[in-house]
């Protein structure tokens, strides 16, 4: 049942001058993270999530919101201006992107990227609404061991899905367990696994880590690159002027509409992928431009057509509004930056989960708001400055690095005035760059960092109920059962599934 | 055969496999597992019969199974492209960019961040390869008071003399 009363409040909260600029920088943002390779969506969330602390509720989620919807889409612009996506997100876009921009329809490439993301964005996002308050409902009926047993389900999907290599996911998981593990047990209050550091006793903070392995990782990991390749000086001042200039031609709306059949697909794929934890928005492209290349051999994807680029940016962007499903739904990010905005959402004070749709109606109702409003910020952006962004990708890499840093170091510094935090936050950059180079998959990691409280608490709350008997914390219900003999069926299929290689037998085809 | 498995350009190519990095990890794992086997609190029971250091222990024996799989299982004689790329200098150069943080972090807390940031946003920068130096320094200007307004727009106060709160 909709909350009137919530809803109105919701309106009044977003409708306001101040929320819409937040919207509209998170999304101007956004879009120039996407579109400069080396940046993600959730480099700049995390970059973006100290600063969320000071903001009303609904500016902090339209910041974080609109950055994510940016980047996604912006991913696809250095993807056809260069063939360098900006974000692994946009990797499927290049095959018939780039194409067209040598053939000289660049503007053409552009817009439908656009278009298409906005579409599949948007119609992912109505989707969101109505299923995330039913499954919300379902989760309700869930008790301590169910909850316990579906967070496992999620971590081990998580690792599985999360990279080619079972091992390194599950690595990266169970480093998120340990690491959620340091400080104040969360029933007792009792210190433990501090290394006898005073300052660890409150534990490791969201921010400095997220900060550390998305934002400082990733930099150090550029840094390492630019001094390796030991670059020849670079003259800046072309680049400037390059960047101001715009050419090519248009999209006609007849164009448009004959990719609706691609649009279509991207948004049934993506809208199911983002659903689930741990596949994410790459995955969401290959899988739709891979059935679209299949389905319809006779529009020869992968030669530089406009269903192509339909087919990869609708799939992406679908999967924006359904990651949110399961952290509303279930408490349980199912991607990265799911779960940084289910961090911003903690940092307001609301706990996401099922009785968030009890507790704070106003904020649920505003961030499904913000989520289709966003959508057109992201089109009228996108559409004004896709020429200028499109050069931005010129932009040198080491002019990005030291700001990257230097803005690192004063987010995880301002979030709680602990020199402490920069610290962690240097230590967790040091750790996300050998896991990059490791191809150890940071999202799980994260996720698991944030569940491990949770867990900790549902299985001990169940240990209580059960009088200590661990049978019967563990399995106390058909349900519980179920779920764990899940826990293996799905790890097991999810490793049959072979993701990775299946996306590179996509790009393999293409390139044949 | 064995000559050649013993070379030390053997040995730097495979600990650049997989199984390289998982011996690696499994060695970090079980100097963690022995400090862990030495604390009290890892098996100090709780009042309500939960042991401190359960989920600890749980989550470094996960840990362990993980690497040791990353030594035995199917990719184990797999080498990632960026492992293949590296040299020494790659495994230090984290040290050494975390320890530039760090210090640009104390001058700028310490003294003031609108006089250190432009001075570490130009080093960085013209360090990377970028000219000309006058645009590299104008440009860590214009960037350290852009980044000052706006973290000041939201209510955030870095620290400065300059400029107070």
């Amino acid at each position: 049942m909709v909350n009137v009363e919530a809803l109105q409040e919701a309106i009044v909260l977003v409708f306001t001058f101040k929320t819409m600029m937040w919207l509209a920088i998170g999304v101007f943002i956004g879009v120039g993270v996407g579109a400069m390779p080396g940046l993600s969506a959730s480099t700049g969330v995390a970059l973006m999530l100290p600063l969320t602390f000071t903001l009303p509720q609904a500016s902090a989620l339209g910041l974080l919101i609109g950055l994510y919807k940016g980047a996604i889409y912006g991913g696809s612009i250095s993807a056809i201006s260069f063939a360098t996506p900006g974000t692994s997100e946009a990797a499927a876009t290049v095959f018939d992107g780039h194409k067209m921009m040598r053939r000289g329809d660049g503007r053409k490439a552009l817009l439908m990227a656009l278009y298409a993301s906005v579409t599949a964005d948007f119609l992912s996002d109505v989707i969101t609404v109505l299923v995330a308050p039913l499954l919300a409902l379902v989760a309700l009926e869930f008790g301590p061991s169910e909850r316990f047993w579906l967070m496992v389900l999620a971590v081990c999907l998580l690792g599985a899905l999360s990279g080619a290599h079972l091992a390194k996911g599950m690595l990266s998981a169970a480093i998120g367990l340990y690491v959620g593990t340091i400080g104040i047990d969360p029933i007792s209050s009792v210190s433990r696994n501090t290394f006898d550091l005073w300052w660890l006793a409150g534990g490791v903070k969201l921010i400095p880590l997220v900060i550390g392995i998305f934002a400082m990782g990733a930099m150090i990991e550029k840094s390492v690159e630019i001094v390796r390749e030991n670059r020849q000086a670079q003259e800046i001042g072309d680049t400037v002027k390059k960047m101001l200039t715009v050419s090519g031609d248009g999209l006609s709306f007849k164009e448009y509409l004959s990719c609706w059949r691609e649009m279509a697909i991207g948004l049934g794929v993506g809208t199911f992928v983002g659903m689930l934890p741990g596949l994410g928005s790459t995955v969401g492209a290959f899988m739709a431009y891979g059935i679209c290349k299949q389905t319809f051999p006779e529009k020869k994807i992968g030669s530089g057509v406009l269903e192509g680029i339909a087919a990869a940016e609708a799939g992406n962007n679908a999967t924006v509004g359904p990651t949110l499903v399961p952290l509303l739904a279930f408490g349980i990010p199912g991607s990265a930056v799911a779960a940084l905005i289910g961090a911003a959402l903690m940092l307001q004070g609301a706990t996401p989960g099922p009785r968030m749709f009890e507790l704070f109606p106003v904020i649920i109702y505003s961030l499904f708001l913000i989520l289709l409003v966003g959508n057109i910020f992201n089109l009228g952006i996108g559409r004004i400055f896709a020429f200028v962004y499109a050069k931005l990708g010129e932009l040198p890499a080491p002019v990005l690095v030291p700001i990257v840093m230097m803005m690192a170091v004063i987010g995880s510094y301002s979030y709680e005035n602990n020199p402490y935090d920069v610290v962690a936050m240097l230590f967790f950059g040091v750790l996300g760059y050998y896991m990059r180079v490791f191809k150890v998959p940071e999202a799980p990691l994260v996720i698991t960092f944030l569940l491990a409280p949770q867990a900790e608490e549902n299985i001990r709350r169940s240990l209580l109920i059960q009088e200590g008997d661990w049978t019967l914390a563990l399995f106390n219900s058909p349900l519980a059962i179920g779920l764990a003999l899940a826990v293996v069926f799905f790890t097991y299929l999810s490793t049959r599934l072979r993701m990775a290689e299946r996306m590179q037998g996509i790009a393999d085809d293409v390139e044949k | 055969m064995a000559d050649k498995a013993a070379s030390p350009e053997n040995r730097a190519d495979w600990i650049r496999t997989n199984q390289g990095v998982g011996v690696v990890i499994t060695a970090l794992i079980i100097v963690l597992l022995i400090y862990l086997s030495q604390q009290e609190w890892v098996f100090q029971r709780l009042r309500d019969g939960f042991q401190l250091g359960f989920f600890t222990v749980v989550s470094a024996f996960t840990m362990l199974l993980c690497s040791v799989a990353m030594i035995f299982d199917g990719f184990k004689n797999k080498t990632d492209k960026e492992m293949s790329a590296m040299n020494r200098l790659d495994f230090i150069m984290p040290v050494i960019v975390v320890a530039v943080c760090y210090i640009y972090f104390l001058l700028a807390w310490r003294y003031d961040f609108l006089l250190v940031t432009p001075i570490f946003l130009a080093a960085g920068i013209y360090s990377f390869g970028i000219r000309p130096l006058r645009t590299v320094i104008i440009g860590g200007i214009v960037i350290t008071l852009t980044i000052f307004g706006l973290f000041r727009l939201i209510g955030i106060y870095l620290p400065s003399y300059i400029i107070p709160a």
